[in-house]
C-alpha cells in the first residue's frame, strides 16, 4: 500500500516536470497530473492481468476519462490534460531501447522491442480513441 | 471579412496551433470551422506535421488555395489551450481581419516558463523517472544534475539553431558521461537507471502515441511523417549513449 502510494506520489511529479517543459500553467498543471497519478495507479493495480497491453489499454481508459471530465469543468482542450497525463506510461524508453539494439546489430531483440513499443502506443492509442469516439456520440444523441 | 482574408487567417491559426504540437484532427477542424463559420461555401483542408494546405471552392468563381510549410514543432500544450480558445471565440463572433491578427500577435509574445523554471522542471523529469525505473534515491540524485546539466546543453543549442538530430546526440552523450563518471566515483549508483531516467527528457515517448492515434484515425500520411521523426529522435539518442558509453569504456 505505502509503496503504491510512494510511487503515485513519483508519478506526480514526473507529470509535474512534464506541465511544467510544456508550458500548462496555473491550476491546469495540478489537475493534469492528477490524472497521471489515476492513469499509473490503474497501471499498477493490473499487475494480475495476462497482458501488459491491457494493463496500458485499462489505465489510458481511465485517464481519457478524467482528461475528458477535466476538459470540461476547466474549459481547456483535453489534449493538455490527456498528453500530461498518458506521459509515465508513454513507451518512451521501449523506443530508446530499440534503437539501441538496432545500433548494437541486435536484430533479434530490435525487432521484439520494436513491435512491443509500437503495440504498446497502439494500445495506448486505442483507449484514447475509444472514450474520444464514445464521448462525441453521446453528444450527438443528446443533441 | 472577404474570402482571402478568411484564407489568410485560418491558416494563420492553424499553423500556429500545428507548430505548437496541437492533434492533427484538431488543426484540421478548427480551420474547417473557422472558413464555414465565416460563410464559405466547402472548403477542404489538409495537414501534415511539415505544412499545411487549404483550399476555398465557391461556385462560380476560382478556387481559392494557400499553402503554408511549417519547419520547427515543439509542444507547448499552454499555446494549444490559447489558440482553441480564439479558434472557438472567432467562430462565435467573427471578428474583423485586424483583431484577429492582434490577438494572434498576443499569444505569440505571450511568455513561456523563465529559464530557471525549465531546468528545474528537467530535474525533476530525471529524478521520477529515474525513480519509476526503479532506481534508489541515490540515482536520483545524480539524475537531477543530469537532466539540469541536459537541459541547459540542449537550451544552449536550440537557441543557436542546431539541427534537432545533432542536438540530441550531443544532449544524450553528455547525461552518459556524466553518469558513468559518477559511477566511477560512487559505485553504488546505477548508470543505467540515471542515463534512461535523464533521457526521459527527450524520449519520443508522446510523439509515437499520437503517430499511432494519427494513423488509427486515418490520418495516414501525418500518423507515418511523426513515426519516422520519432525513430530518428530515438536513433539519435541510442547513438549519442552508445558513442559515449563505448569511448569512456575505453578509459
Amino acid at each position: 500500500m505505502s509503496s503504491l502510494l510512494t510511487s503515485g506520489l513519483i508519478a506526480f511529479v514526473s507529470c509535474l516536470g512534464f506541465s511544467l517543459a510544456f508550458n500548462v500553467h496555473g491550476m491546469d498543471m495540478m489537475y493534469a497530473s492528477v490524472g497521471g497519478v489515476i492513469g499509473w495507479l490503474v497501471f499498477l493495480l493490473g499487475e494480475n492481468l495476462p497482458s501488459d497491453l491491457l494493463q496500458y489499454f485499462l489505465a489510458t481508459i481511465a485517464l481519457s476519462i478524467y482528461a475528458e471530465v477535466m476538459a470540461r469543468i476547466r474549459k481547456a482542450p483535453v489534449t493538455v490534460f490527456q498528453i500530461i497525463a498518458m506521459l509515465p506510461l508513454v513507451p518512451g524508453s521501449g523506443i530508446y531501447h530499440t534503437m539501441e539494439y538496432a545500433i548494437a546489430g541486435n536484430t533479434n531483440l530490435f525487432l521484439e522491442t520494436g513491435l512491443h513499443t509500437l503495440a504498446i502506443a497502439g494500445a495506448l492509442s486505442i483507449g484514447i480513441i475509444l472514450v474520444s469516439s464514445l464521448v462525441r456520440l453521446s453528444r450527438e444523441y443528446h443533441r | 471579412m472577404n474570402q482571402e482574408d478568411v484564407l489568410n487567417a485560418a491558416i494563420e491559426v492553424g499553423s500556429r496551433l500545428l507548430e505548437n504540437g496541437a492533434e492533427i484532427s484538431r488543426v484540421e477542424q478548427s480551420m474547417e470551422r473557422m472558413i464555414l463559420a465565416y460563410g464559405a461555401p466547402a472548403c477542404d483542408v489538409f495537414a501534415i506535421p511539415t505544412s499545411i494546405m487549404v483550399s476555398i471552392t465557391t461556385e462560380g468563381a476560382a478556387p481559392q488555395t494557400r499553402i503554408k510549410r511549417i519547419y520547427e514543432r515543439e509542444t507547448n500544450l499552454g499555446k494549444v489551450s490559447r489558440l482553441n480558445d480564439l479558434s472557438r471565440r472567432i467562430c462565435a463572433t467573427l471578428p474583423t481581419a485586424g483583431q484577429i491578427k492582434d490577438e494572434l500577435a498576443r499569444i505569440d509574445t505571450s511568455r513561456d516558463y523563465r529559464l530557471s523554471i525549465q531546468i528545474l522542471a528537467a530535474t525533476l523529469i530525471s529524478a521520477s523517472f529515474a525513480l519509476l525505473f526503479n532506481g534508489s534515491w541515490i540515482d536520483a540524485g545524480v539524475a537531477v544534475v543530469c537532466g539540469a546539466c541536459l537541459k541547459i546543453v540542449v537550451l544552449g543549442m536550440s537557441r543557436l539553431h542546431t539541427n534537432r538530430f545533432f542536438i540530441n546526440v550531443v544532449g544524450s552523450a553528455l547525461t552518459t558521461a556524466i553518469a558513468f563518471l559518477t559511477a566511477r566515483l560512487i559505485p553504488i549508483v546505477q548508470i543505467d537507471k540515471v542515463i534512461i531516467g535523464t533521457l526521459m527528457n527527450l524520449v519520443p515517448g508522446v510523439a509515437i502515441t499520437t503517430s499511432m492515434q494519427d494513423i488509427i484515425a486515418g490520418d495516414l500520411i501525418a500518423g507515418q511523417a511523426k513515426l519516422v521523426e520519432a525513430l530518428m529522435t530515438a536513433t539519435a539518442i541510442a547513438l549519442g549513449t552508445g558513442s559515449a558509453l563505448a569511448l569512456l569504456r575505453l578509459l
